[in-house]
């Protein structure tokens, strides 16, 4: 057997007790000596042989500093499980290395990271600390940190270890929260991910920056601790205790060991019973109020049952196999991973009862017990009950907190070997408390909800740990009356089921693939409906029939669009670091605000998005709010807002950057466009209006920061931002007013699927024009035609002069006519100003599903892509943008035909 | 259109090395030297089967602006938009008009580097059969000098009392990808 686990438990047992816990320093003494018998433990020898030596001294009470003595014996340990953990985590990964099960850890952990990237940005702001942000943010490290230590990823599991006692002693002490160590632990965590991702056995990133960090700021924590312990004496008891909002948490991860410990060590027939009074207790069981909130919840149900399946099917093998591993395995796996998930999720009582059932079947693993079949029917019992508590979530009747009690101490009983003993200590329990039982058995059919409101064994607040005669620790029915009414809660369970819905998992290539294929039916249902043989029936039941399947085919398309939507709020998260960083660097201050996170946009277009709003926010932090003097100066509040909100309009998506900083100076754009060449030559500076000024920042190779930072400002930056964005079939624009701040809207279409088209034609060929791009469409009299050098044509529209670029000449087609006057102008609004295209008409406006022109062909100026039309025809979509490049360059060659609509 | 002709100079040096390779391959296996035998006038030629993906009939063509002259345009392949050559163009000859013997072949080669198929219509005169030729009845390609571009022959294939030119479905179609990027570098220049 490896040392690995060992190790293991011997770090999370140091880390759960203080050198007051004598029952818990004898434990980890004896772990450690069993450490030094083992094969393995050569390079760790040492370490654990100081261990040894402070634990004993604590023991005895031969130490002269006891708080030393326990610090040495803490950094021992730490020792121990980083030599272990550097001895390679790929020794120890690949011994039990669950492939699916690390995959489902890293792509869970991704989510983790990106809360708790956020919660840290959130806990780090001014003022004081969020609760419920601490609480979560503990809740992340923590499960992150179970994980791993059950994947064997010993290295993050000793770092995750390390920021969650960071934070206890930081908390403790009343010091600011430590979110810098904590960005630290995302920002390697990332890097091991994206490892792991790579190689599964592959090494992890090395840690000693981030241990070292961690190290310090514990350091510093405990310097300022101490000192505050020693002035404040007495005073300090309360002012050192942990928010109440945490306390929860504590408990539950301290109430096992300790109550393990005891088991362990304790003769069966000295076991105290628990008090029975928590036996009968006919509340039902509640969770915390505020999980409404939380969209996972589906999820979670969803992945619950499918878990407590598998360990139910496993569990009956076992009664067969006993000594099979495997089974073992998934049951335990399943236990563990709805632990974690419903830590994750602040159900209490859940990770209570799966912790137990966990810590029973991780006993079995280690050969210390076997699993009867008492055991086992405690077990199935265990995952009934989990199942009735996840029930409960969906609004069914919950059950008792008696009846979980009871499950729990039952499973506490079993972890003793032999089962003899351990038989009659539950015998002993059970019996001497007989008539209890059968009260509480035939009570609990009809349970009185209201009877006992107030004895919730966890709700939202705080339960009290209270020591039992035996050392070990219940969580006792909080005193505090429960927030709702036995009414109260019938209503708030309905209103949760019916917010939950169930979810299944699907393959984003199949969803591409119905995507796709229902867009074939649309094209294939309009080829039937202009297929003229159809037209030229004129029974009224084809036609009524033929709408009817318009319809459904339409519905179907929406429905199958809004199956790839996603909210922005993952993109938008990570903004909120990006500001928090770029705000340190540039010393400002920053107040970041969020809108509309739960807006749906296109999955491609949210991913795509992810790097033009970072070049904007940066923009936006680095040039667009000022530092806190000049605001302040300026009359300002010296914190900057900037607020990033997404929300519909008119078909399509706006997300808005909006900042209060100083505005853009127009002054030194244009100074800066001149300098550096970027008006076209005969432009004169004071025809500019404000909003052209504003956009000479989309320039390529512009930039007015006075010096360039590493953030912004080599002039690379919001020219991309357009192209990117323009790719996406989107448009950017900007509003500001100096001292006032700036706007920066990116407008997005729905989805990347479908475009709503307008199709004209050129000749025999027809094109597809985004309506979006269309600003109005005019056939011109010859009084509104001029040209100049008899080869630039020009319209009036509405006073002003627009050239007008020939699609025919273009792309060298042969037009109907090529007389503008018998054809149509489409004044078209691009990035790069407006134009007239000029088409022979217009076939008439549809959705069209954008295909791409075969793969490994590269782009086509001007053409993005193609769409097939009902008669089953290829008709190019067109690219405005590309257009007027395309259509600039073709005037620059000398073949573009003389005009002959203005001499007509 | 001021597309630059399909020169030897900008040939893939793939088509160079990837004829003697077949060769190897062609006697490992006797399912390599399957051809499907079609006409440009009187010449016959040869694709080997594995790269044809299906035969069809000429179909409307919507034409690609800015694009080599023998790129013939796009079609609407069953839901799916694939370019079409014109074969006669890409190697030099006379087009003539589209009769009903005018048939599409599909073909498909995939692209190692993006794990997907591409596949391309290349419009020919007839479709004949379907030729077994064994590795030893084909013929290196003679050396032709500088008038006539070899690149996309990967042998001569000697059936009965007739001739094959059998051609390098990589040569034929990545020609077409390499002139298409360097339009559209140009284009990116000039942008």
């Amino acid at each position: 057997m490896s040392i690995a686990p060992l190790v293991r438990e011997i770090g999370s047992l140091a880390a759960a007790i203080d050198q007051s816990d004598l029952p818990g320093l004898v434990e980890l003494q004896e772990k450690l000596e069993l450490l030094l018998t083992m094969d393995d433990a050569a390079p760790v020898e040492s370490l654990s042989e100081t261990a040894i030596e402070h634990a004993g001294s604590i023991i005895l009470r031969e130490a002269e500093d006891e708080a030393a003595a326990f610090e040495a014996l803490c950094a021992a340990v730490d020792g121990i499980t980083a030599q272990i953990a550097s001895d390679g985590p790929n020794a120890l990964a690949e011994e039990d290395i669950d492939v699916e099960l690390l995959e489902a850890w890293l792509s869970a952990t991704v989510d983790h990271l990106a809360i708790l990237e956020s919660t840290a940005v959130g806990l780090e702001g001014p003022g004081d600390v969020d609760g419920e942000l601490l609480a979560e943010a503990r809740r992340i490290v923590h499960t992150i940190k179970g994980e791993a230590g059950f994947l064997s990823l010993e290295l993050v599991r000793v770092a995750c270890h390390k920021v969650e006692s960071l934070i206890d002693a930081r908390l403790q002490a009343d010091l600011a929260f430590p979110g810098e160590e904590l960005l630290a632990l995302v920002d390697w965590l990332k890097r091991c991910l994206d490892a792991l991702s790579r190689d599964a056995l592959g090494g992890l990133p090395d840690a000693g920056l981030l241990l070292d960090q961690i190290r310090v700021a514990a350091t510093r924590c405990n310097v300022v601790e101490q000192s505050a312990l020693t002035e404040q004496a007495d005073a300090s008891g309360t002012s050192s205790a942990p928010p109440t909002s945490v306390a929860p948490t504590v408990a539950h991860v301290r109430l096992p060991m300790e109550a393990s410990g005891a088991a362990d060590e304790t003769p069966p027939g000295n076991h105290a019973p628990v008090p029975h009074a928590s036996f009968d207790d006919p509340a039902p069981v509640t969770y915390p109020d505020d999980l409404g909130m939380d969209e996972n919840l589906g999820d979670f149900i969803g992945e619950a049952r499918e878990h407590l399946t598998a360990a139910e099917d496993a569990v009956l093998i076992l009664e067969q196999t006993p000594e099979e591993a495997e089974p073992l395995g998934t049951v335990f796996r399943a236990f563990h991973t709805v632990k974690g998930v419903a830590g994750f999720m602040n159900l209490v009582p859940i990770v209570e009862l799966a912790h137990e059932a966990e810590t029973l079947l991780d006993h079995a693993r280690n050969g210390r017990i076997t699993l009867d079949s008492d055991r086992l029917d405690c077990v199935l019992r265990a995952c009934d009950m989990l199942e009735s508590l996840v029930a409960t979530l969906e609004g069914e009747s919950a059950p008792t907190c008696g009846s979980l009690n009871k499950l729990v101490f039952e499973l506490r009983q079993h972890l003793q070997d032999p089962p003899a003993s351990q038989g009659s200590a539950a015998e002993a329990a059970v019996t001497g408390d007989a008539p209890n039982l059968a009260r509480n058995a035939a009570a609990e059919p009809n349970r009185h909800p209201d009877s006992n409101a107030n004895a919730n064994i966890s709700t939202g607040t705080p339960a009290t740990p209270r020591p039992a005669a035996d050392g070990s620790t219940i969580v006792e029915p909080s005193a505090a009356p429960a927030k709702l009414s036995a009414t109260g809660q019938a209503d708030e369970n309905k209103a949760r089921r019916a917010r939950i819905e169930s979810t299944v998992k699907v393959s984003t290539s199949r969803l591409d693939n119905l995507v796709t294929m229902v867009g074939e039916l649309v094209i294939a249902q309009q080829m039937i409906l202009q297929d003229p043989s159809i037209q030229s029936l004129d029974g009224q039941r084809v036609q009524r029939n033929l709408s009817q399947v318009s319809k459904i085919v339409r519905d179907l398309q929406g429905v199958s669009m809004a199956l790839s939507m996603v909210p922005v709020k993952s993109t938008f998260q990570k903004m909120a670091r990006l500001v928090r960083d770029t705000a340190v660097k540039g010393g400002k201050k920053i107040a970041f605000v969020m809108e509309g996170e739960d807006t749906e946009l296109d999955r491609n277009v949210v991913e795509a998005i992810g790097d033009p709003l970072v070049h904007m926010i940066r923009n936006a932090c680095d040039h667009g709010i000022e530092s806190p003097d000049v605001r302040v100066a300026a009359g300002k509040s010296d914190t900057g807002s900037l607020c990033l909100s997404a929300f519909h309009q008119g078909g399509s998506i706006v997300i808005e950057i909006r900042d209060d900083g100083g505005g853009l100076n127009r002054e030194r754009i244009l100074k800066k466009a001149i300098e550096r060449g970027l008006l076209p030559g005969d432009t004169d500076p004071s025809d500019l209006s404000d909003s052209e000024i504003d956009n000479l920042i989309f320039q390529p190779g512009f930039s007015t920061a006075e010096k360039i930072t590493d953030i912004s400002g080599r002039g690379v930056g919001m020219d991309v931002v357009r192209k990117n964005i323009e790719a996406l079939r989107g448009k950017v624009e900007i509003t500001s007013r100096p001292g006032e701040g700036s706007t920066f809207s990116m407008r997005l279409p729905l989805t990347m699927a479908i475009i709503d088209g307008m199709v004209v034609s050129v000749g025999d060929e027809r094109f597809v024009l985004p309506t979006l791009a269309i600003e109005q469409s005019f056939r011109p009299t010859a009084k509104d035609l001029e040209s100049t050098m008899g080869r630039g044509e020009m319209a009036r529209v509405r006073g002003k002069l627009l050239p007008i670029h020939r699609l025919a000449s273009i792309f060298d087609l042969t037009a109907t006519t090529t007389d503008l006057t018998e054809g149509l102008l489409l004044v078209i609004e691009s990035t790069d100003g407006r134009f007239c295209l000029s088409v022979d008409e217009i076939i008439g406006q549809q959705q069209v599903v954008i295909k791409s022109l075969g793969e490994g062909l590269p782009a086509i100026q001007g053409v993005a892509g193609g769409a097939i039309l009902g008669d089953g025809r290829v008709a190019l979509i067109l690219d405005v943008m590309g257009l007027s490049y395309a259509a600039r360059r073709e005037a620059e060659t000398p073949r573009t035909p003389a005009l002959s609509g203005i001499e007509s | 259109m001021n597309t630059p002709q399909a020169s030897p100079a900008s040939s893939p040096t793939a088509a160079s090395s990837s004829p003697q390779e077949l060769v190897i391959d062609g006697a490992g296996s006797d399912t390599g030297n399957k051809f499907l035998t079609f006409t440009l006038g009187p010449e016959e030629y040869g694709f080997e089967i594995l790269n044809v993906r299906e035969i069809i009939g000429v179909v409307d063509i919507t034409p690609l602006p800015q694009s080599p002259d023998y790129v013939r345009g796009v079609i609407n392949l069953r839901g799916r938009i694939i370019p079409v050559m014109e074969l006669r163009t890409r190697f030099g000859l006379d087009t003539i008009p589209y009769d009903e013997e005018t048939c599409i072949i599909v073909l498909e080669v995939s692209d190692e580097e993006n794990d997907e198929a591409f596949q391309m219509g290349v419009v020919v005169d007839t479709v004949n059969e379907v030729l077994d030729i064994p590795t030893g009845s084909i013929d290196p390609t003679p050396r032709f000098g500088s008038t006539l571009d070899t690149n996309f022959i990967f042998g001569l294939g000697k059936a009965r009392d007739r001739v094959v030119t059998l051609l390098e479905v990589e040569a034929v179609l990545a020609g077409e990808i390499q002139d298409l990027t360097g339009e559209s570098d140009e284009f990116a220049d000039a942008a």
